[in-house]
């Protein structure tokens, strides 16, 4: 795209080691993080010094108010954050959730931001499948809030969307949510009001819910959660959001640094020879990683809401926002390995495709061999019959004529004429995934008040919350998605249907030839997408972009299911 | 020496074709001489597939033409990536129109535009259809006309009969054009 060819700006994708966060001459709108200030004031992102900035942007600034976490509190005297923390549950049982304002330290700098009981990540949450529990939330950031409990198939009353199925629970007050586990796998909860800033300062977490059958898995050595994340700072410290809506409206807000777990040098030890279940979670506001064990084996064993068909061997895992895949990891030889997101960057400048690799984390392989030798079970491929029973229950849908049809697009209105008129005549190449920011100046002056993302029902003409579209509990429906390459600006979607299971029948009529129930499917540029959504959970719910920026610009509809 | 040649030229043409056949892109089909070449079912497909251009070397081929469509390979995560984070596409190739050809058959080869690399796709069946993978962000399809059945890691031998770059070919350097003409290319790097 043009807009991007354009783009004065480099990617910043940089190892959490290497970080630039350099300015442009005539940008340095360095006000400085005062944090004892009750003022946030706008830094432009940190961007590679070798592109020259687009001529009419250089005073440019997002119309929109600025925030920062704890603003006029002292951040030393804030309680510092913890570990994430291991709430092992059994049916019935209920904790406490407390949202509050957390020290956090990143890269040797102390940041006020958020946190679920005062860890980062929050609490991993693990109970039985076919559990209950109750969760008293409890509110104390700086917004009103709530929980969405990402995946899970509970009662609509829980599903934490405000105006829909819950008022938001406001400053120091509290809700209390009921949690049913139907399904085994990997599940997270998030907030589902201005994600963009909530989540991004550290509100999320992961539930694994533990198969009844106790061969549901191969048998592993060690399990272990992997949250991905990133997030946009400077020398100064964290680039401010959009308090009253977001900025990097356009391609999403992209980080800089990269996050395992919280943290920016993640560590995990083995013996030569484990194996072990790793739960990864893609919580990024935009970000699509390419996950690489590199030097390991990679079996892929499930992701959002099931199993896969059958298990498969890989070489990567690309994950998209707010997508879980579970896989197993093997390494065979005693080293160290880095976990890497290794993708294809664009510098429109340039024009030009440039390999890149982020290490997210690094793996420490002992000499020691493993105590429980488990790779023969890893070196085969298991078919999972309950779930190919599971779907074959749905093959008679699979052809069935298409229910709704969808269309991603967008439009803008008053953004800088420097910007409208590089889009304008923007008529090159679009990338199906947009795999880092391009273009950070003209996607951070990109608010929410200018640029709407679209849900286009073309039945109806409808868009966004207009869109209601009614079910019966039991319908199985086909959606078609079509993410229109020819818009103002195309990007790829991560699309999440809430309290539902879907299947992904095929993309630009290419079969799915592994199918894996889901909650939340990538919608690329150019593709046609099948979803096949069984509707068994009764409730009015949301379909949305899970892109927080597009979220908060519009990117949602509603559906009924009745009973 | 002489496939160098050919190279060269391909590389030439297919750049000087795309500035008339780029509008062709936004069109659901593919028109030549009211031959329906190839028409694309899902709608964002006719986006990125790749016009085949003909070089009009090969009798029969003056008025030919035809289409590569890109659709990702199919993989459990709905996009298909390499490790190194390339797409994977699923290259569905087609061409019509094309008059009494007798000799040799037709040949179809993915290239970098920096020519460094090729990877063999296939012959064209007699219907002139080929599938084949490629794991590249940018390239060029060719298609040549060959005496004998190439191999893997083999590189052509005939002449190049068609020829058309990915669509991620429209990017190029911005270096000294638009609001960047006062950059020196020279600084990026670019003489």
């Amino acid at each position: 795209m043009f807009k991007r060819v354009l783009f004065t700006l480099f990617p910043i994708l940089f190892s959490f080691n290497s970080i630039a966060f350099s300015q442009h001459e005539h940008h340095e709108m360095g006000h400085s993080m005062d944090t004892a200030s009750d003022k946030a004031a706008w830094r432009m992102p940190p961007m590679d010094m070798e592109m020259p900035m687009l001529p009419g942007l250089h005073s440019e600034l997002p119309p929109a108010e600025p925030f920062l976490a704890g603003l006029g509190l002292n951040v030393s005297d804030l309680p510092e954050a913890v570990p994430q923390e291991t709430i092992n549950l059994a049916d019935g049982d209920t904790i406490s959730l407390q949202a509050s304002i957390i020290r956090r330290t990143i890269l040797g700098q102390d940041y006020a931001m958020y946190g679920y009981n005062g860890q980062y990540p929050g609490p991993l949450i693990r109970a039985p499948e076919g559990a209950t529990i109750v969760v008293e939330f409890n509110n104390k950031i700086e917004f009103p809030t709530t929980v969405h409990w990402h995946g899970l198939r509970l009662d609509n009353r829980f599903d934490g969307i405000p105006g829909i199925t819950q008022d938001a629970v406001e400053i120091g007050e509290s809700f209390t949510y009921e949690l049913f586990f139907r399904d085994a796998g990997i599940f997270w909860y998030h907030p589902h009001v201005l994600e963009y800033i909530q989540q991004d300062l550290g509100l999320y977490g992961n539930m694994i819910v533990d198969p009844k059958n106790k061969d549901h898995y191969s048998p592993v050595n060690r399990e272990e959660t992997l949250i991905l994340d990133d997030i946009l700072m400077d020398e100064q410290g964290l680039i401010p959001w959009g308090a009253d809506n977001p900025t990097h409206t356009l391609m999403g807000r992209f980080g800089n640094v990269m996050l395992v777990n919280g943290k920016t040098d993640y560590q995990f030890e083995v013996n030569r020879n484990d194996v072990t279940r790793f739960y990864i979670t893609n919580v990024a506001n935009t970000r699509t990683f390419n996950t690489v064990f590199e030097g390991a084996k990679i079996k892929l064993v499930g992701s959002d809401v099931s199993k896969f068909e059958r298990e498969q061997f890989i070489e990567n895992i690309p994950i998209g926002v707010a997508e879980r895949y579970i896989v197993e990891v093997l390494y065979e030889e005693p080293g160290v390995y880095p976990i890497t997101n290794s993708i294809q960057a664009i510098n429109h400048f340039r024009g030009e495709f440039y390999p890149h690799k982020d290490t997210l984390g690094t793996v420490h392989v002992s000499d020691t061999n493993t105590e429980e030798n488990y790779t023969e079970a890893f070196h085969s491929l298991r078919q999972n019959r309950d779930v190919q029973d599971d779907v074959a229950d749905f093959e008679p849908y699979f052809d069935k004529p298409v229910d709704h049809s969808l269309e991603l697009t967008l439009s803008v209105s008053g953004l800088p004429l420097a910007i409208m008129q590089s889009m304008a005549i923007d008529t090159f190449y679009v990338p199906h995934v947009e795999w880092n920011d391009t273009m950070p100046m003209m996607n951070w002056l990109s608010t929410g008040s200018q640029v709407e993302w679209i849900l286009l029902d073309p039945a109806t003409g409808k868009k966004n919350m207009d869109i209601n579209w009614n079910f019966k509990q039991g319908d199985v429906v086909k959606i078609r998605i079509f993410n229109d390459p020819k818009t103002f600006h195309p990007m790829g979607h991560p699309f999440h249907i809430h309290g539902q299971r879907h299947l992904v029948l095929s993309i630009d009529g290419v079969p799915n030839p592994n199918l894996v129930w889901k909650d939340t499917s990538i919608i690329p540029v150019g593709s046609t997408v099948d979803l096949l959504v069984e509707m068994s959970n009764p409730g009015d719910w949301m379909m949305h972009c899970h892109i927080g920026e597009h979220l908060d610009a519009g990117m949602m509809l509603g559906f009924s299911v009745e009973e | 020496m002489k496939s160098k040649h050919f190279l060269i030229f391909s590389l030439i043409l297919t750049i000087s074709a795309f500035g008339v056949s780029a509008s062709a892109f936004v069109s659901t089909g593919f028109d030549l001489n009211n031959e329906k070449i190839f028409t694309c079912k899902e709608p964002g497909l006719s986006y990125y597939s790749i016009d085949l251009v003909t070089t009009k070397n090969i009798p029969g081929t003056g008025q030919a033409g035809g289409k590569a469509v890109m659709k990702f390979d199919s993989s459990p995560f709905g996009i298909s990536i390499t490790k190194d984070g390339s797409y994977r596409h699923l290259l569905d190739i087609k061409l019509g129109n094309i008059k009494n050809h007798k000799k040799g058959r037709f040949v179809a080869w993915v290239t970098t535009p920096s020519l460094d690399q090729t990877k063999l796709i296939g012959s064209l069946d007699q219907e002139y259809t080929v599938s084949g993978e490629v794991s590249w962000n940018k390239y060029i399809v060719v298609i040549t006309l060959e005496v004998s059945t190439p191999e893997d890691g083999q590189i052509w031998q005939g002449p190049i009969a068609f020829r058309g770059m990915s669509r991620s070919g429209l990017m190029h350097t911005m270096a000294g054009h638009g609001p960047f003409e006062q950059e020196p290319c020279a600084k990026y790097g670019y003489y």
